[in-house]
Order: C-alpha cells, then sequence, then structure tokens
C-alpha cells in the first residue's frame, strides 16, 4: 500500500519559485556563465548579461564556488578544474523527457466520470495523464497533464513542433477520454531539451558511469563543488538535487573550516 | 472544500481505476500504428531522412542549424567534422558528452529504454545529413562498417571524451 504523497500547493513549480523569491537579493538573472576560473585564493566567474542590449560581459570573486549548471551545459563552458572532474562532466548524457498541459473548456474528468485527481497510466506514447489534484468540482475551464513522456517517445515529440506536440497529446489522449475532442481548448509542451538552461531533462548515470566517474564528479575540486540533481543518486528529481547542495555546502563548510585543506 | 482527505484520496484511487479500465476497452496499439508512432526502444525506420526527423532535429533543429542557448547544439550544416564518417559513426554508437549513445541495447537501468539504432540506421542517417542541409561531404559509410565500429562490449559504451 502506497503511502499518501502530497504536492505543494500549485505544484511542485512552487518549491523553485519559493527560492527565487527568498533569494530574491542573492540572485543575479539573465547571467550566461562563460568562463570559470580558479587559483590558491578564490574562485573567478565571467558571465555575460542576456539582458544587457550591449552582451557586457562581467567577472564575480568568491572565495569558493557552488556551481549548480547542468553538465549538458557545464561541458561547453570553459573551466579551471582537474582532469578526473572535466572528464565527469563529460561522461554524463542527458535523458529526454516532454509534458503537454492540456486546458479543456470544463473539467470533464470530474463532471462525467469522478476522476478527482490521480493519474491515469497508459501504454500509449503520452505514457499518463495527470488529473488536477486541487480545485475539485469548479466551474469553467481545466487543465491536464497531458501527457509525461520518456525514453523515444519523447525524443520523436521532442522532435515535433509545439503544436504537433499538443495535437498528437490530444490525439492519444481521444483514446482515453472521448470528451477530448469536443472539450479541448488550448494546450502547451515542454521538452527539455529544448529549454535552453538544461539541454535536456537529467543526467543519465548508468551504473558503470557511476563506477568510474561519480566520485570524481561530486569531490571538491580546489574551491569548486558541483551540485544539482546531476551529483545524486535520484537524478532527475528535485529531492536529489536538494540532497546533493545540502551534502556539497555540508562538505564545504568543513573544508573551508579546515582552512581550505582537506577535512 | 468540506470534503476531508480521506474522502478525496478515496475517490482519487477509484478514479484512477475507472480511468484505466476505459483506456482498456480502446485497442491502443493498433490505433497507435496509425499515427506513425511506436513505444518500443527502437525506431521501426531505417530511412536516414525519418531517422533524422524522428530523433536528430530535435536538438539540431529541423534545418540542421543548430542552436544556442546557456550551451549550444552544434549545426550539422557545414560542419567540418563531418567530413569523418568514423567521428559521426562512433558519436551516434558511443555519444558525445551531453549527447546520449544510440549504439547500446537500450538499457540504462531506469524505467524506460532509451532510443536505440541498427547499423543500417547508423549509416543511413549519416549519409542523409552529409549530403543535406547544404553538405556535400565525399563518400558514404555502409551498415557493415558502422558494425565493424561497435565494441565487443557495446551494450554498454563507455562515454566517449
Amino acid at each position: 500500500m502506497q503511502q499518501s504523497i502530497f504536492q505543494p500547493v500549485g505544484g511542485m513549480g512552487m518549491v523553485g519559485q519559493a527560492f527565487g523569491r527568498e533569494l530574491a537579493p542573492l540572485i543575479r538573472y539573465n547571467a550566461k556563465v562563460i568562463d570559470i576560473q580558479q587559483d590558491e585564493r578564490g574562485v573567478s566567474a565571467t558571465f555575460v548579461d542576456t539582458a544587457a542590449p550591449s552582451m557586457s560581459r562581467h567577472t564575480v570573486h568568491a572565495d569558493w564556488c557552488v556551481c549548480t549548471i547542468p553538465l549538458s551545459v557545464l561541458g561547453q563552458i570553459p573551466m579551471k578544474v582537474g582532469a578526473p572532474m572535466a572528464k565527469a562532466i563529460a561522461a554524463v548524457p542527458y535523458a529526454a523527457a516532454v509534458k503537454v498541459g492540456l486546458q479543456f473548456k470544463r473539467r470533464f474528468w470530474e463532471q462525467d466520470e469522478q476522476i478527482y485527481g490521480g493519474i491515469t497510466y497508459t501504454d500509449l506514447p503520452i505514457s499518463n495523464i495527470g488529473y488536477p489534484n486541487s480545485g475539485f468540482f469548479s466551474d469553467g475551464k481545466g487543465v491536464l497533464l497531458g501527457g509525461y513522456l520518456w525514453g523515444l517517445d519523447a525524443a520523436k515529440f521532442t522532435a515535433m513542433s509545439p503544436e504537433e506536440r499538443v495535437a498528437k497529446a490530444v490525439e492519444y489522449g481521444s483514446q482515453i477520454h472521448p470528451q477530448y475532442p469536443k472539450e479541448f481548448d488550448t494546450g502547451i509542451a515542454v521538452a527539455w531539451h529544448r529549454s535552453p538552461f538544461t539541454m535536456g531533462c537529467f543526467g543519465i548515470w548508468t551504473e558503470e558511469a557511476r563506477a568510474t566517474h561519480y566520485n570524481a564528479l561530486c569531490a571538491i575540486d580546489g574551491r569548486i563543488v558541483l551540485a544539482g540533481e546531476h551529483a545524486s543518486y535520484l537524478p532527475a528529481w528535485q529531492e536529489g538535487a536538494l540532497m546533493s547542495a545540502l551534502d556539497a555546502i555540508d562538505r564545504l563548510h568543513r573544508r573551508a573550516l579546515a582552512g581550505g585543506a582537506p577535512a | 472544500m468540506s470534503k476531508s482527505p480521506m474522502a478525496l484520496i478515496a475517490q482519487t484511487v477509484l478514479g484512477m481505476t475507472l480511468a484505466l479500465a476505459a483506456g482498456r476497452s480502446q485497442p491502443a496499439w493498433a490505433q497507435e500504428e496509425g499515427v506513425g508512432m511506436f513505444s518500443a526502444g527502437k525506431l521501426k525506420t531505417a530511412s536516414g531522412p525519418e531517422v533524422f526527423r524522428q530523433i536528430c532535429q530535435g536538438c539540431h533543429m529541423p534545418d540542421g542549424k543548430g542552436a544556442v542557448g546557456a550551451g549550444r547544439y552544434p549545426a550539422l550544416a557545414g560542419d567540418a567534422s563531418l567530413a569523418s564518417t568514423d567521428f559521426m559513426a562512433m558519436t551516434l554508437l558511443e555519444g558525445r558528452r551531453n549527447m546520449p549513445a544510440f549504439g547500446g541495447n537500450g538499457d540504462v537501468g531506469l524505467f524506460f529504454s532509451v532510443p536505440t539504432l541498427n547499423d543500417d540506421q547508423i549509416a543511413a542517417v549519416i549519409n542523409y545529413v552529409r549530403s543535406s542541409f547544404g553538405n556535400h561531404f565525399k563518400g558514404t559509410i555502409t551498415a557493415a562498417e558502422v558494425k565493424a565500429m561497435r565494441r565487443p562490449n557495446n551494450d554498454k559504451p563507455e562515454p566517449a571524451h
């Protein structure tokens, strides 16, 4: 029997938004990192301000660096780290995933089918349909997760135009909910490989790659430590990213207290 | 909201059961074939253009010109690296940095399989890309030549560096 599962009001995206709100004064947006250097005294990161018309370059300095850039992007940024970490960064390919949000004119799944939240699993390429776990019994429009695709299906949907992805999700979903064609209002599709900030959904760690590269990826290299789902045993999930961050800052804190020597 | 949490959970489970029952009344696979999609980890076509349109263009873009964001997807149009069919075959078989390998058996120890291509498909898409998007690279590669480049343990390729 599965335990009850809860989600933040508004969905899992609210976790990231809360971090953004609480840390607002510390975050610099539109900063595209193009170079990361370090020496015995500190770390320098150079970035382009992509919001500035001049695309001006800036360099910031710090004693230590916790770098959370996905490996798909980090692997293309010049970075002064040792060969073991550099090889580890280059050893992790990124998996495809696609989500499709479908807006319908009414919450027919509640009104016609008595479905209140939860998930329908299917062997169709859309993989599953997620029903909203809030706003039950409300009138007016409603939004479903119309597909959450992995593997080859995700690759194929990534290769489609956004409009095609939505149309296909409606087509497949109609096999489960005949109300789809009549009630469909509009939709949106996200393919993680088309996300400019991640270039993929998450890092694929095979057992072999983990045995060879994982420790080197997670080790503190001079004054730089990496964190994120890619530096965890829970790839793809927010939980993995958070656990990785806690682990990284704990180790970095002990290193800093030891005056930079291995703790 | 007047309903208790337990009542809502019970309704959710009931809703899932009903939805699954509705799904079973449809011959999902038969209908799926009709729209050209396949759930298996392998593509069923060996056509180079089809492989490109269904997989490669997801990152390298339909015009083969790549894309730039926080990082970049390299353009295939006019990329001098494509002069080497061996470079392309190795990249497809074993992956390159964030680009996944397509030469394995699809099993990466996750709850889904990653896409794989056979020797015919790898040769076909290489030959297609080298003669498309304004490219006019000389020569072609055969499926047998691709096969010869597979490592003995190619079920579990080491990522290329």
